[in-house]
């Protein structure tokens, strides 16, 4: 007790101290309102860039699959038409396309692309072989126009496909023309 | 006066410390947050760069097969074109035939009209072929070889305001007639 009276005797002359101790809270008050605005600031823009980053890998897969797709299906196509003899006229439309082809070992086959709901299905001698684009990626369109001229025969395509995922819905067009080497 | 002293100093360091972690810590934030956007739009950049090559190379390659067609169906038409004039290519919904024309980007009956899905622009050059005593064909110079001709096909399109361009060159020839 008698230590503390001292002390307390000591700080008699303390104006200062508490001044400058209440000044000292003061500030440190403004600094967490400016704390609390930087905060706010900030988590809104690293809330923003999450949102961003986060939509942006969806961006990035959509456009995965349908690069996937479309150049698979595109590849598979033209190249089947190079090796086909002719096109059946008879049994193709504007969405199916039926060649008259020879496979690996010299034996006729008979190769058709159809779209079949959302799906482009490949068919050998009637069988199904599979749906060539991926679960995620649908056929919006598909158009096959014969042309031909006394020398050759050849096929124009062109193929739409969508890619619907969440806020995504991406459509993209692939064109191509090819030219069916067992016509000349 | 000395405890005054240490304990304002203490105060002071302490509030001085805050303040700038807090600044270090927004920095740090605000910097990997910028390099963590920066990544994303180049991933979103680039991934839609691959689509549109990816149908780039396609026309390309429909280019290239349509100049044949025509080849096949009369190289008269081919020998009667403007040489190192761009052409559009365009596909007569009526007649089922490539044609080529170097006068406009929209043929009325024929599909595409040019840009293509307004992105992609497309011409073909043809240019003379030279050849020297040995029929080997030169850069430049030598005989002229009417039979044959230089076909280069050209995609361009813009991203991000920049155009892009890439190109498919071949020879053609009168195989036929």
């Amino acid at each position: 007790m008698k230590f503390n009276n001292n002390n307390k005797k000591a700080f008699t002359p303390t104006p200062t101290l508490k001044s400058r101790a209440k000044w000292v809270w003061g500030f440190s008050i403004i600094e967490i309102v400016i704390y609390i605005a930087i905060f706010t600031a900030l988590s809104i823009v690293v809330i923003n860039s999450f949102i961003i980053v986060l939509s942006s890998f969806s961006t990035i897969r959509s456009n995965h699959d349908l690069l996937n797709s479309g150049s698979i299906a595109m590849e598979k196509i033209t190249r089947e038409i190079r090796q086909a003899d002719s096109i059946d006229i008879l049994n193709s439309t504007d969405e199916i396309l039926q060649l008259n082809s020879t496979d690996n070992s010299s034996n006729p086959v008979v190769v058709k692309f159809a779209k079949v709901g959302n799906a482009l299905n490949l068919y050998r001698n009637g069988t199904l072989v599979g749906n060539l684009l991926t679960s995620k990626v649908t056929l919006t369109s598909i158009s096959f126009i014969r042309t031909s001229n006394a020398k050759s025969e050849g096929e124009k395509i062109k193929m739409v496909l969508n890619n619907t995922a969440g806020k995504i819905n991406k459509t993209e067009n692939f064109y191509d023309t090819v030219i069916l080497r067992g016509t000349y | 006066m000395q405890v005054q002293i240490k304990m304002i100093n203490k105060n002071k360091k302490i509030l001085g410390f805050t303040l700038v972690e807090v600044l270090v810590a927004c920095s740090i934030i605000s910097l990997s947050m910028f390099a963590l956007m920066q990544t994303a739009e180049n991933g979103i950049r680039l991934s839609n760069e691959a689509l549109t090559k990816s149908q780039a190379s396609l026309l390309l390659e429909e280019g290239a097969e349509s100049v044949k067609l025509i080849r096949d169906s009369s190289w008269t038409t081919i020998a009667n074109l403007n040489l190192n004039t761009p052409y559009h290519l365009f596909f007569n919904t009526t007649t089922k035939v490539w044609e080529l024309n170097a006068s406009t980007t929209n043929l009325s009956g024929c599909i595409p009209s040019y840009p293509i899905d307004g992105v992609f622009n497309r011409t073909v050059t043809f240019s003379s072929v030279g050849r020297d005593a040995n029929d080997e064909i030169l850069a430049s110079g030598g005989t002229i070889d009417t039979g044959t001709k230089k076909v280069i096909i050209v995609v361009t399109w813009n991203s991000q305001k920049v155009l892009i361009s890439k190109s498919l060159s071949f020879y053609i020839s009168n195989i036929f007639n």
